[in-house]
C-alpha cells in the first residue's frame, strides 16, 4: 500500500519530466506570445492542474484497489470482499433422522442450508466443500474459485452411516482456508449437533479456537429445537457360539436401544438369514426411555458359506438406518481338530488331551460322528507323517520339542490360515519354543519365561474376573455367563512378549493379550502369524498346573479359541462402518482381481480392487468405501468365489442426545452458533452483514477507468488548438 | 559579381513584374517620363558632374567635348537624371533571420529578393534606387541613382549586408525622413515587429515630407500562422528573454494578436494613403510581388 501510494508521485515526476522536454526555437515575434501566455496563463494552469490532479488520483486510486481494501460503509454482492470459505457437512448416520413432515432428513436440510449460504457468499469466492463423519472428509476438500463446483459437490453428498467425529474434517478445512489470501475467511461446519458426534469435543473447541485468528467459525444447526426424536435401534447383533456349523443352533444375540424420549411398548426383532424371514419375531418387551434391552435367541445356517443374519425391528421411527442390522457369518459343515499329545498317559484320562478332546466335542462317543466338531489326538512322533491339510487346528499339549520339519509344517499350516494352540506342561524344552517357534518362525507371539509362582504350595494364581476386552472372553463379562476366575492356577510359564510387540497390542499382526491373571501377567496370549491364529496359553492342558479344565468355563473357553481359529480363517466378516475390510489371501494370490459391490448398490456399480501385498508377508484385499451399513459382496475370479461381509452402524450414531447447554455455551465462545431456519437465517454472521466489510477494490478500478477516460477526453480538449 | 548576388534576382518575379509593364503607382511619375511623355521631360536636367564612364551606360550622355579633348570617356550627370525615385529601406535587425519549417529561406533572403528584385524594375525603367540598410539605425547607405551599375552595387551592398542588433524602426522613419531630399517613394522591407504607433508617426512624418509610403511586411509563414505543438521554448531574438509554453494553448490568441497588429499597421498606412502588405516567405516571391502590383495597376 505504501509503495503504491508512493507510486502518485510518478505523474508527478513525469509531469516534470516534461517540463523539461521542451523543443527551442528561434522567434521574432516573442512579445505576441507573451501577449498570448498571460492572456492564457491562468486558464494553462488550472488545465495543468486539473490534468495533474486527475493523473494523481488514477494512479493513486488503482494503488489503493491493489491493496484491496475493505469497507463497512458500501455493500452490494458484487463487490464484496473475496470470501475463503470451508464448509463442512456432517453426513453421519444420525443425519439420516427425518425432522417435521415429508421425510425430509437432517441431511437434506443440511444440503439446503449449504446451498443458501454458498449462494450468498460474495462473487469470486473460494468455497471449499467437505461432506464430514469421522474422515477428514470428502468432496471439493481446496477452495475452488468455481461456485458450480462446489453446489455440485453440495448436491453429491450422499448419507453415509458413518459414526461422527467432526475434528478431522474441522481441522482439514481450517487448514485449506488459513493459507489463503484472502480477506474474510470462513469456517462452515453444518451439523445436526448429536453429542455423540462432539466426542473430541474439547480438541475441537481448541482448534475452533485457534481458526478464530484467522477466519470466523460458524457453526449451523440442523434440525428442530427441543424435539425430542423417537428412535428403537438395533444396536447389537453378535454370533455367541464360536463355531457357526451346518443344520447346528447358532446362538445369536440381539440388543435393542431405545434412544426416545417415551417408553418403548412390545418391541419385537425379525431375524432373516439371506433375507429370509426365519421364525417369528421375537418379543422384547418393553424397553424405558435410554435402556437397553437384550435377548438371546437362534438361527440355523442352511450350507456350507458365508450368510447373511439380519435383525429388524417392526415399526418404523425417525432415524430408519438403526433399525436393521446386518451381520455375515460363515457356515462351517464339519471342523476338525488335531490334537498333539506330548503325555499320553496309561489310560486316556491320564492324557494331557484328555480334557481338550472333551471339550471340543463334548458329546458320546456314539454321537460323535455327527457333532460339528472332530478331534484326533497324535503323539509328537507321529506328527511328521500327518497330513495337516485334513484339520483346521492343531492343539500342541505339554509336547516336548518337535522335529525341525515338523516345525517348518506347522508354520506352513497356520501361514496358510490354519489355527495352533499351545499348552505348556513339564515336558515342554522352553529353549527349544522360544528359539525355534518363537525366535526364528516367529510362530508364537511370546516366549515361554521361568514357571511361577515359585510357592507350589500357595495360593497360586487366578484368572481375571472381570474386564474382558478380547472379544474370545468378552462372555463373561456378562456374570450370567459364569465366571473364569474360579479356577486356581498352581504353575505357569511366564508368557514374554517381546516388548516391541506388548506395545503395539491390539494392532494387527501383534501379540495380544487374550486373558490374564489376576497379577496381570498374561495367561493367554494371541498372535497371527500369516492367514492363520495361533493362542498360546501359560499353563497346562490338563489339571496338573491347574484345574481350569475340570471348571465350566474351560469348554466355551476351548470353543471359542477353536472358533477364533475357524473366524480367523474367513474371519473379519464383520466390520463397523467406515472401518476398512481387510480379507487376505496367499502371497500367490497377487494381482487377482477382485470387485466389491456395495451393500443397496446395483451390480453396476461395482468397484474392481487387486488382491494385493499388505506387508508382514501378507497378501489381500483392502476395501475402506464402507460408508453404508449392510452386505457387501467381494466378487473374485480365477478361481470364482464370492466372499460377503457386512457392516454395521456404530449404535452411538442412534443417540440423538443433542449437545447440552454448557457445551453449546463454551462453543458460543469460539465460533457463531446458529440454527438453520430457512434462507435469511445467517444473513446477520454471513454474507455482507459480518464483520470484515466489503472489498471495495472494483468500484476504485471503475472509478479510475471513469477517471483515466475523463483525464483523455480533458486531455484531448485542452490540447486542442485556443 | 558575386554569384550570391544574382541569386537575389528572382528571374520568374523581374519576369512577371516586367510583363505588367511597370505601370505601379508609384512609378507613375518614372513611367510618364520614361517610356511615356514625361510632364518632367526637359525640365530641370542641369547639369550635376561628371563621372567616368563604366559599362552599361548610355552611350547618349558620353560628354563628347571631354572625349575630344582629354580621350576620355566621361558621362555627363545630371541633377535630376531621372524624374523618379525609389528609395528602399531593408530591415537588417536579427529578428529578420528566422526561417520557419516550411519556408526555404530566411525572412532576410526573402526581403533582400525583394529589394534586389524592385531595383531592378525602377533601374530598368531608368529611375533611380537608393537602397538602405537598418536595424537600430542606418547600418549601410546606398545614395540614389539610375546608373546601370547601380543595380550591381545593390546586389553588392545585399550580399554583404550581416544582420545584427535589435529593431528601432520608428527612428529610422525619422531619420529618413529627414535625410531624404528628393521625393519618391520610401519602400520599407522588413517584419515591422516594433511599436505600432511609432511605426505610423514614421510614416506620417515620411508623407509629411512628400514620400509615398509602401510597408512590404515579410513574415515566414510559422509567425502568421503559429503551426507549432508540443512543447517549446520560443528563444528571443534581438535579446528578447525566452518563452515556454505549449503553443496549442495560444495558438488562437495569437493569431488574433499577430492579426491585429498586421491590421492596425495596415490602417495606419491606409490613412496616409499608403498601400501595407505583407509576404509570406513561403510564398513564390513572384506571386507575392506579382500580386501587389496587379493590384497597383488596376487601382491606378
Amino acid at each position: 500500500m505504501i509503495w503504491g501510494t508512493a507510486a502518485v508521485a510518478i505523474p508527478i515526476i513525469v509531469h516534470l519530466l516534461n517540463r523539461r522536454r521542451f523543443r527551442k526555437v528561434p522567434w521574432a515575434a516573442i512579445r505576441f506570445l507573451k501577449i498570448s501566455v498571460e492572456r492564457n496563463q491562468r486558464r494553462m494552469k488550472i488545465e495543468e492542474w486539473i490534468l495533474l490532479l486527475l493523473r494523481c488520483a488514477i494512479v493513486a486510486l488503482i494503488a489503493f484497489a491493489l491493496a484491496r481494501p475493505v469497507s463497512d460503509l458500501i455493500s452490494g454482492r458484487w463487490l464484496a470482499s473475496q470470501t475463503v470459505a470451508g464448509v463442512v457437512i456432517d453426513h453421519s448416520g444420525s443425519m439420516a433422522t427425518t425432522t417435521g413432515g415429508g421425510g425430509k432428513t437432517k441431511l437434506d436440510t443440511a444440503r439446503e442450508a449449504a446451498t443458501g449460504i454458498l449462494s450468498g457468499l460474495p462473487n469470486g469466492s473460494a468455497t471449499s466443500v467437505a461432506s464430514a463423519a469421522d474422515t477428514p472428509g470428502e468432496g471439493v476438500l481446496e477452495p475452488t474459485l468455481d461456485s458450480s463446483r462446489a453446489a455440485r459437490a453440495v448436491e453429491e453428498i450422499r448419507q453415509t452411516y458413518r459414526t461422527t467425529d467432526l475434528l478431522p474434517a474441522i481441522d482439514g478445512a481450517a487448514d485449506a482456508i488459513e493459507n489463503r489470501a484472502a480477506t474474510r475467511r470462513e469456517l462452515i461446519i453444518i451439523t445436526d449437533g448429536q453429542s455423540a458426534g462432539w466426542k473430541q469435543f474439547d480438541a475441537i473447541v481448541r482448534r475452533l479456537e485457534t481458526a478464530k485468528t484467522k477466519a470466523r467459525p460458524v457453526i449451523v444447526l440442523v434440525g428442530e429445537p427441543g424435539v425430542e426424536v423417537d428412535n428403537l435401534a438395533v444396536t447389537r447383533l453378535a454370533q455367541n457360539t464360536p463355531v457357526a456349523a451346518i443344520g447346528q443352533p447358532l446362538r445369536l444375540s440381539v440388543e435393542v436401544t431405545n434412544f426416545g424420549p417415551l417408553k418403548a411398548d412390545n418391541v419385537t426383532v425379525q431375524l432373516s438369514v439371506d433375507g429370509a424371514e426365519v421364525g417369528e419375531p421375537v418379543d422384547i418387551g418393553d424397553i424405558p426411555p435410554g435402556e437397553s434391552r437384550a435377548v438371546t435367541t437362534f438361527a440355523t445356517l442352511p450350507g456350507e458359506g458365508h450368510h447373511r443374519i439380519g435383525a429388524t425391528l417392526s415399526g418404523g421411527d425417525s432415524l430408519p438406518l438403526d433399525d436393521t442390522r446386518v451381520i455375515v457369518v460363515r457356515a462351517v459343515n464339519r471342523s476338525r481338530a488335531l490334537l498333539v499329545d506330548g503325555e499320553p498317559g496309561r489310560v486316556p484320562s491320564e492324557s494331557e488331551t484328555f480334557f481338550l478332546h472333551n471339550a471340543l466335542v463334548p458329546v458320546p462317543p456314539d454321537r460323535a460322528e455327527d457333532f460339528y466338531i472332530a478331534a484326533d489326538v497324535i503323539t509328537p512322533s507321529a506328527l511328521p507323517g500327518t497330513d495337516l491339510d485334513d484339520y483346521d487346528a492343531i492343539f500342541l499339549a505339554n509336547v516336548s520339542e518337535i522335529t525341525r520339519s515338523s516345525a517348518q509344517q506347522i508354520a506352513d499350516f497356520v501361514g496358510a490360515g490354519g489355527g495352533l494352540a499351545v499348552f505348556p506342561g513339564k515336558n515342554v524344552n522352553r529353549s527349544f519354543y522360544n528359539a525355534e517357534l518363537h525366535s526364528e518362525l516367529g510362530l508364537l507371539p511370546a516366549g515361554f519365561g521361568d514357571a511361577y509362582p515359585e510357592d507350589s504350595n500357595g495360593p497360586g494364581l487366578t484368572l481375571q474376573a472381570g474386564g474382558y476386552d478380547h472379544p474370545l472372553v468378552a462372555l463373561w463379562n456378562d456374570p450370567g455367563a459364569g465366571t473364569l476366575a474360579s479356577a486356581r492356577t498352581r504353575r505357569a510359564l511366564r508368557l514374554e512378549i517381546p516388548k516391541s510387540e506388548a506395545g503395539g497390542e491390539g494392532a494387527p499382526g501383534t501379540a495380544r493379550v487374550v486373558l490374564r491373571y489376576d497379577d496381570g501377567s498374561p495367561a493367554v496370549v494371541e498372535g497371527e502369524f500369516g492367514l492363520g491364529r495361533v493362542f498360546q496359553f501359560s499353563s497346562t492342558a490338563d489339571t496338573e498346573w491347574n484345574d481350569l479344565p475340570v471348571r465350566l468355563g474351560f469348554l466355551p473357553l476351548v470353543h471359542r479359541v477353536f472358533g477364533g481359529v475357524l473366524q480367523r480363517k474367513g474371519g473379519g466378516l464383520n466390520v463397523q462402518v467406515g472401518s476398512p475390510f481387510v480379507q487376505r489371501f496367499p502371497m500367490e494370490s497377487i494381482r487377482r482381481e477382485a470387485m466389491v459391490y456395495a451393500a443397496g448398490t446395483a451390480s453396476s456399480e461395482g468397484t474392481l480392487i487387486e488382491i494385493r501385498d499388505l506387508g508382514g508377508g501378507a497378501a489381500g484385499i483392502e476395501y475402506a468405501n464402507t460408508d453404508l451399513a449392510g452386505t457387501y459382496e467381494v466378487s473374485l475370479t480365477d478361481p470364482p468365489e464370492v466372499i460377503s461381509f457386512a457392516t454395521q452402524m456404530d449404535p452411538a450414531e442412534s443417540d440423538p442426545e443433542p449437545l447440552s447447554k454448557a457445551q453449546l455455551g463454551r462453543l458460543r465462545t469460539v465460533a457463531d452458533v446458529v440454527r438453520w431456519e430457512g434462507p435469511g437465517s445467517l444473513a446477520a454472521v454471513l454474507g455482507n452483514g459480518g464483520s470484515g466489510g466489503s472489498e471495495i477494490w472494483l468500484p476504485l478500478i471503475v472509478i479510475a477507468g471513469l477517471l483515466a477516460l475523463l483525464e483523455l477526453f480533458l486531455a484531448q480538449r485542452f490540447s486542442r488548438e485556443k | 559579381m558575386d554569384p550570391k548576388a544574382l541569386k537575389l534576382l528572382d528571374s520568374d518575379t523581374i519576369s512577371r513584374a516586367e510583363s505588367l509593364g511597370m505601370a505601379a503607382r508609384f512609378i507613375v511619375e518614372g513611367y510618364m517620363a520614361g517610356d511615356h511623355k514625361s510632364p518632367y521631360r526637359g525640365f530641370a536636367i542641369e547639369f550635376a558632374q561628371h563621372r567616368e564612364y563604366s559599362p552599361g551606360d548610355d552611350v547618349r550622355h558620353l560628354d563628347w567635348k571631354v572625349l575630344g579633348r582629354t580621350e576620355r570617356y566621361y558621362i555627363k550627370q545630371y541633377e535630376q537624371e531621372t524624374n523618379y525615385v525609389a528609395h528602399i529601406l531593408i530591415d537588417g535587425s536579427e529578428s529578420m533571420l528566422y526561417k520557419g519549417s516550411s519556408a526555404e529561406i530566411s525572412k532576410l533572403e526573402y526581403a533582400k529578393s525583394v529589394a534586389a528584385c524592385l531595383s531592378y524594375l525602377v533601374l530598368h525603367q531608368r529611375d533611380s534606387v537608393s537602397l538602405t540598410a537598418f536595424d537600430e539605425e542606418i547600418r549601410q547607405h546606398l545614395p540614389r541613382s539610375d546608373a546601370r551599375n547601380q543595380l550591381f552595387r545593390i546586389l553588392e551592398t545585399l550580399t554583404g549586408f550581416e544582420p545584427k542588433g535589435e529593431t528601432a524602426l520608428p527612428h529610422v522613419l525619422h531619420e529618413m525622413a529627414r535625410r531624404i531630399q528628393r521625393k519618391g517613394i520610401v519602400i520599407i522591407i522588413s517584419d515591422f515587429f516594433d511599436e505600432e504607433s511609432g511605426i505610423i508617426d514614421g510614416i506620417q512624418h515620411l508623407r509629411f515630407a512628400g514620400h509615398e509610403v509602401l510597408g512590404l511586411q515579410v513574415l515566414d509563414n510559422d509567425e502568421i500562422e503559429f503551426p507549432f505543438t508540443g512543447l517549446i521554448e520560443f528563444e528571443g531574438l534581438e535579446n528578447l528573454e525566452n518563452l515556454k509554453t505549449r503553443p496549442s494553448e495560444i495558438k488562437k490568441t495569437y493569431i488574433t494578436e499577430m492579426d491585429g497588429f498586421r491590421e492596425k499597421l495596415r490602417l495606419g498606412f491606409e490613412r496616409s494613403e499608403c498601400h501595407f502588405v505583407t509576404m509570406d516567405t513561403s510564398k513564390p516571391l513572384d506571386a507575392a510581388l506579382g500580386g501587389y502590383l496587379t493590384f497597383r495597376k488596376e487601382t491606378g
